[in-house]
C-alpha cells in the first residue's frame, strides 16, 4: 500500500514531459517488402528490441514489458537515447503505435524533434509481408525562423533516415533467415 | 380560384426545384502539406477547385453569410481570405507568428485568430481586414469559439490544460477552467449551454457548463482525439480520434459510446453538412475526406483532396 502510494507520488513528482504539439506535424510514410509471413514478422515486431537486430544505428536496446504500456530505450550510435512507449496495439490490423516524447528543451543530436508517433504495420503481400512505418513527428523548434539544422525538412530527413534503416534491416534479416 | 391556386403551387414547386439546383454547398479543406485548399461540391462529392493559399494552411472558418472563408497559415503567418463566388484569395492578412484556431462573431464583423506561439488572440476587422485588437491568453492557444451573444470567447490553451473565458472586446479574463491534458478542439452546444473540450493527451472530452463556468462531466474517447461536432436531431456527438483513425459516436445525454466509425488515416477536421444528413471528416495522413451518413453511421464516400488535409474549423458553406 505504502509502496503504491510512493510510486504514485513519484509519478506526480516527475517534471511534466514536453507535451507541446506545434501547429504543423511532419509526415513520414515508408514501406518495404520482406520475405516472411506476416505472422512471423508481427511476432518479432512485438518483441520491442528486435529493432536492434535490424537497425545498424541502434547500439543498445532495453525494454520493459510487452504490449500496451511497454517501454523501450534505444541508444543510437551518436550516444543519444530515445525512450518510446507502446501506446496502441491493434492485433487485428497487425499495427503497433510507439510514441516518443522528449523532455522539454532537450534537442536530440541529429534528430531535432520533440515528439513522434510511429505506426508499424504488417500486411500480407504476395508470398511475403509488407511492412509500413508511418506516422508524425514534431520539430523541437518553436517559432517562425528555425536554424537550418532544425527546420521541418531537417527533422523529416532525420526521422526518415532512422526508419529507413529499420526497414532495410528487416528486409535483410528475413532474407538471410 | 382553384386553377389559380394550382398555378401558384406549380410556380412554388418550380421555384423550389430551381433553387435546389442552384444551391451549391461547398466544403473548403485545408491541405497543410501542399499549401492549398480543396473545394468540394458536396452535391456530387467532387473537388471543383484547388486554391493556392499561404504556407501550412491549417485552420478554416466560413462566414455566417457564406460569402467568405478564412484560412490560417501558421507557416507564413497570414490569414488567407477566400471569396466564395470567385473561389480565389482576395486578401492575405499578416497575423502574429503562428495563427491557427479561428472563430467569427455571429455578425461576421470580427474574426478572432489565436496565435500558437505568441499566446495571443488577434481581432481582425473583416471590413478593413486589419488587426484592430489583441490580447494575451494562455500557453499555446489551440482552440477558440465564441458565445451565442458574442460577448465571450472560449479559448483552449494546450500547454495550460485549461480553458479561458475571455471578454471578446476588452480581452479581460473572466474564468480559467482546468480540463484534461492538452486540450485542442472546443465546440459550443448553444442549446444545452455547454462546451465540449477535447483533450488530446488524456484522450477524453471535458463538458463545461457555460453559465457557471464549471466542469460538469467528462467522457473517454480514443487515441489522440481532436474535435467534437454535434448532431442535435439524433442527439449524437462525434469525435475524431487522430491516432485511431476513427470517429467516436457518443450519446449527447448519457455520454456513452454508441459506435466507432473507422475513417481514413489520422482524421482531424470534422463538420456536419448543412442538411444534417452527413458528416465530412478530413483525414490528415491520407489526404482524403470521408463522408459519413448520419443515419446509418457508415462511411459512404471517400474524396481525394490534398496532402495533409486538416480542415480545422468550420469549413462548409451553404449557398
Amino acid at each position: 500500500m505504502n509502496y503504491i502510494k510512493l510510486s504514485l507520488l513519484s509519478i506526480l513528482l516527475i517534471p511534466a514531459l514536453a507535451s507541446a504539439h506545434g501547429p504543423t506535424p511532419l509526415k513520414f510514410d515508408l514501406e518495404v517488402e520482406v520475405s516472411a509471413s506476416p505472422d512471423e514478422v508481427w511476432s518479432m515486431v512485438n518483441k520491442l528490441c528486435s529493432v536492434k537486430d535490424w537497425n545498424e544505428s541502434i547500439t543498445e536496446c532495453s525494454s520493459t514489458g510487452e504490449g500496451l504500456g511497454a517501454f523501450r530505450e534505444l541508444t543510437l550510435d551518436n550516444g543519444e537515447v530515445l525512450k518510446e512507449e507502446v501506446t496502441k496495439v491493434q492485433e487485428d490490423r497487425k499495427r503497433i503505435l510507439t510514441t516518443l516524447k522528449v523532455e522539454g528543451g532537450r534537442v536530440i543530436k541529429g534528430m531535432p524533434i520533440r515528439s513522434m508517433g510511429t505506426f508499424l504495420s504488417v500486411a500480407e503481400s504476395g508470398s511475403g509481408a509488407k511492412v509500413k512505418i508511418r506516422g508524425t513527428a514534431y520539430s523541437s523548434f518553436e517559432g517562425k525562423s528555425p536554424p537550418p539544422d532544425r527546420t521541418d525538412a531537417a527533422c523529416k530527413a532525420a526521422v526518415e533516415a532512422l526508419h529507413t534503416k529499420t526497414l532495410n534491416g528487416m528486409k535483410k534479416y528475413f532474407e538471410s533467415k | 380560384m382553384e386553377v389559380r391556386f394550382k398555378n401558384f403551387l406549380f410556380t412554388l414547386l418550380f421555384w423550389a426545384l430551381a433553387n435546389s439546383a442552384l444551391a451549391q454547398n461547398l466544403a473548403f479543406i485545408t491541405n497543410q502539406l501542399e499549401n492549398t485548399v480543396s473545394v468540394i461540391d458536396t452535391a456530387n462529392k467532387s473537388v471543383i477547385k484547388t486554391i493556392e493559399v499561404g504556407i501550412k494552411p491549417a485552420g478554416v472558418v466560413a462566414s455566417f453569410d457564406n460569402e467568405y472563408v478564412y484560412v490560417s497559415n501558421p507557416g507564413n503567418q497570414e490569414v488567407s481570405v477566400i471569396h466564395t463566388d470567385s473561389l480565389a484569395v482576395v486578401k492575405s492578412i499578416k497575423v502574429g507568428q503562428a495563427p491557427l484556431a479561428m472563430t467569427l462573431s455571429h455578425d461576421d464583423k470580427k474574426l478572432f485568430v489565436a496565435d500558437w506561439h505568441m499566446d495571443t488572440v488577434f481581432t481582425i476587422n473583416t471590413q478593413s481586414f486589419e488587426i484592430e485588437n489583441e490580447f494575451p491568453v494562455g500557453d499555446a492557444p489551440s482552440g477558440i469559439t465564441i458565445s451565442n451573444d458574442d460577448k465571450t470567447l472560449f479559448v483552449a490553451n494546450k500547454k495550460d490544460n485549461a480553458v479561458l473565458f475571455v471578454d471578446s472586446t476588452s480581452g479581460k479574463i473572466k474564468s480559467e477552467i482546468k480540463v484534461g491534458k492538452a486540450p485542442f478542439g472546443i465546440t459550443p452546444d448553444y442549446d444545452k449551454h455547454l462546451l465540449y473540450v477535447v483533450n488530446v493527451q488524456s484522450e477524453d472530452v471535458t463538458v463545461i457548463d457555460i453559465k457557471n463556468a464549471k466542469v460538469i462531466n467528462s467522457f473517454p474517447v480514443d487515441t489522440f482525439p481532436y474535435i467534437v461536432v454535434i448532431d442535435e436531431v439524433r442527439n449524437h456527438l462525434f469525435v475524431t480520434n487522430k491516432r485511431d483513425s476513427s470517429v467516436s459516436v457518443v450519446d449527447r445525454t448519457s455520454y456513452e459510446e454508441i459506435k466507432k466509425i473507422y475513417v481514413g488515416e489520422m482524421p482531424e477536421g470534422i463538420n456536419m453538412h448543412p442538411d444534417g444528413q452527413s458528416l465530412y471528416v478530413a483525414n490528415w495522413f491520407d489526404g482524403t475526406v470521408s463522408v459519413i451518413d448520419t443515419n446509418t453511421l457508415e462511411v459512404t464516400e471517400t474524396i481525394e483532396t490534398g496532402e495533409g488535409s486538416r480542415a480545422y474549423g468550420q469549413f462548409i458553406i451553404e449557398r
